[in-house]
């Protein structure tokens, strides 16, 4: 089997999205590379301290609440990665997967219809968009609740 | 008179002044008990209450309003305050917007709003119109803002409020004074001579402010570790860049030069927020942040009052018609700034563009209070110039839309945010914050015990069955805040944010205690802190960016929300 790569964002719903990316690995017995990816639109204005900061912040969040997340769940046995990219989300993700030559890419779902619809085709073209760039298998993880 | 009667008389009205203050004082305090009780914002309760105070016989609570006492000594801690709290970092990604609703915004609104009371509006000359629409123009967040903290509205829309509105007093009070000058028998008026007045004194305003709160935070505030002198010196910064701005002609000898006060005060406020404080201990942050809470709570309290003793309720029915053509006018045009705008803005800047819910409740939360209201407290100056009449009806109209807006438009603006979505969970988060506050209580209890038992005031037995009893309840409180972090995962990114951004301060304290001893030289010291700063920085950048949502829900959430 090979490892398995997980975009994540930090936001309200990337503890589950962690949580099952943690399990999907602990269940085929891989490893999970996390990955954020920074807007450049935002970051790239900001000088280069700021940017350094950004990206070292980025991933003392995502290991201290990976492991968090690992020891809540008893997976603290799964081995993980983080790491920080910058670019287009689509794009990125498919070469950080690449690039540790994942066999799978995991994302989170939508949690609620009331998302899923305020969100119009949003989604569903970043997930056809991603399943053309990112030379792996696509897996949408749904929600826990 | 005499000289004794004359200081005699001087010393009588001090006291009466002294006496109405402390009488105001007793007044807001009484209001913000009763607040407590009824979940109404304590601004909105205050206007109430400064309607009742009216109908007390004249010679009760006697305070001379001045024009001076308004402006120069009112609204600097006013702002300033407002101003401290605002992170550069932030408002600098939504300077665009920001600036668009507060400059264009706070012009179109003077000029439309002033047609509309000059067209309809019986007696009230197009220069008093005009200043009308520019004090009636600049927006108060504390209200709106007071709501969004409690229910957690993302930072984003926090900013753009808070920011729209201070730079819309600036602009407003500058439009206002331009528009003044222009009132009254003989005065004239130039279109080419008012634009580059105002552009001398939005700039100069800005640059006074800025480097005096530059000299202010990095000369003095980096340098010293005491609470009180800093606190003063922050004093001393508020009224003196408004000072130093409003009379800089007079000062320097240039007679047809003036400088706005009030951006003055905005961007001394703004360097002290985010420069100052960097380099300060955290005992003088505390004692900072105290201090210029309880000095806009005493000025936001005495403003209300004081335009509630100005205005009688009978003369609110009297000029009903002018008060609905004003309520009107400012609908109509805060309708036309924030979505005319807005629009706007999101065809020049599609990737930060203010999304359109946010749109909604910066129309519903544009609420006017105390600047609108110093300002037009201040028309007791012009007098001469523009008629006692047309005075009333300025000051009878402010307070109808100030009314009207902290009324109506305050109380149900909580109710808007919750329709549109956009309030952060709130049941979840109280319950967190209480059960974090009883472990934090629960381990300060500890520690006084250990303390105590370390003095020998306390038995080796006695401590150690209260210390036994307080872990048990500490154990038990922790497994509840655990399963409550489990049940509501998103708290704990919240969690993580608050501490890591308190261990970085804690790092850079460190660093400016190992300064001040001579551990470390002052180049490493400067060094560090802006490494530290920077991360701080990114931690907002990060909050800001999470609030996206995940990544799937990124296209989605960012039409949505975009912050």
């Amino acid at each position: 089997m090979t490892d398995v790569v997980c975009a994540i964002r930090g936001g309200p719903g990337s503890y589950q999205t962690r949580l099952a990316a943690l399990q999907y690995a602990a269940d085929r017995g891989v490893a999970v590379h996390f990955v954020s990816v920074v807007d450049p639109v935002a970051y790239e204005p900001l000088h280069e301290g700021e940017q350094d900061a950004i990206r070292a912040e980025m991933a003392w969040r995502d290991l201290a609440m990976t492991r968090a997340t690992a020891a809540h769940a008893g997976l603290d046995d799964v081995r993980f990665t983080v790491a920080v990219r910058v670019g287009a989300l689509a794009d990125t993700i498919a070469a950080y997967a690449r690039e540790v030559a994942a066999g799978s890419i995991l994302i989170g779902r939508p949690r609620s219809a009331a998302d899923a619809a305020l969100a119009g085709g949003g989604a569903e073209q970043f997930a056809e968009e991603l399943r053309q760039k990112g030379g792996a298998a696509l897996v949408v993880i749904a929600p826990a609740r | 008179m005499d000289l004794p009667s004359l200081f005699a008389a001087q010393e009588a009205g001090l006291l009466n002044s002294e006496v109405s203050i402390v009488l105001l004082l007793a007044v807001a305090a009484a209001v913000a008990v009763a607040v407590r009780r009824i979940r109404i914002p304590y601004t909105v309760a205050l206007v109430v209450v400064g309607l009742g105070l009216a109908f007390l016989p004249t010679d009760v609570i006697q305070i001379d309003v001045s024009a001076d006492l308004i402006l120069a000594v009112l609204v600097p801690p006013l702002l300033f305050e407002a101003t401290v709290h605002i992170s550069w970092g932030r408002l600098k990604r939504d300077l665009a917007p920001v600036l668009l609703f507060a400059l264009v915004g706070t012009l179109l609104g003077a000029f439309v709003v002033g047609g509309f009371v000059a067209g309809l509006v019986e007696g009230v000359p197009w220069p008093a119109a005009v200043a009308f629409g520019a004090l009636i123009s600049a927006t108060d967040p504390v209200a709106v803002i007071a709501f969004f903290r409690s229910i957690g509205v993302s930072k984003r829309l926090t900013i753009l409020v808070e920011g729209e509105s201070l730079f819309n007093d600036g602009v407003a009070f500058v439009v206002f004074t331009l528009a003044l000058a222009a009132a009254g028998p003989g005065a004239t008026f130039s279109l080419g001579a008012a634009v580059g007045q105002f552009f001398i004194d939005a700039l100069g305003g800005l640059a006074i402010g800025l480097a005096l709160g530059y000299v202010v935070s990095s000369l003095i505030l980096k340098n010293l570790d005491d609470h009180l002198i800093e606190t003063v010196v922050t004093v001393a910064l508020a009224f003196g860049s408004y000072l130093l701005a409003e009379e800089f002609g007079a000062i320097f000898d240039l007679a047809d030069v003036h400088l706005s006060g009030i951006l003055a005060v905005v961007a001394a406020g703004l360097m002290v927020g985010n420069i100052g404080l960097r380099n300060t201990s955290p005992t003088t942050r505390l004692t900072l942040e105290n201090f210029w809470e309880f000095a806009a709570f005493v000025v936001n309290s005495l403003v209300f009052l004081l335009l509630g003793l100005q205005i009688h309720i009978s003369e609110l029915w009297d000029k009903a018609g002018a008060v609905l053509v004003a309520l009107v006018a400012i609908q109509v045009t805060r309708l036309f700034v924030v979505y005319g705008l807005g629009t706007v803005h999101g065809f020049a800047q599609p990737d930060r563009k203010v999304p359109r819910r946010y749109q909604h409740v910066m129309f519903w939360g544009g609420l006017r209070g105390a600047i609108s209201v110093a300002l037009a407290l201040s028309l007791v100056g012009d007098v001469d110039r523009l008629g006692e009449d047309v005075v009333s009806t300025l000051q009878v109209m402010t307070f109808g839309v100030v009314l009207f807006t902290l009324l109506v438009q305050g109380l149900t603006i909580e109710r808007l945010i919750m329709r549109l979505g956009l309030a952060a969970k709130p049941v979840e988060r109280v319950e967190q914050q209480r059960r974090q506050a009883r472990i934090y209580a629960q381990q300060a209890g500890l520690d006084e015990l250990g303390r105590l038992h370390d003095q020998g005031v306390l038995f080796q037995d006695l401590y150690d069955a209260m210390a036994g009893l307080y872990m048990g309840e500490l154990a038990r409180d922790g497994e509840e805040l655990r399963n409550h972090l489990r049940r509501y995962p998103e708290l704990e990114t919240d969690m993580y944010i608050r501490a890591r951004t308190d261990t970085l301060r804690a790092e850079r304290s460190a660093l400016q205690d190992a300064a001040r001893r001579g551990l470390i030289a002052e180049d490493v010291l400067t060094e560090l802190t802006a490494d530290i700063n920077d991360h701080l920085a990114a931690l907002e950048f990060i909050e800001g960016d999470a609030r996206q949502g995940d990544i799937m829900q990124m296209p989605s959430e960012q039409e949505a929300d975009g912050d």
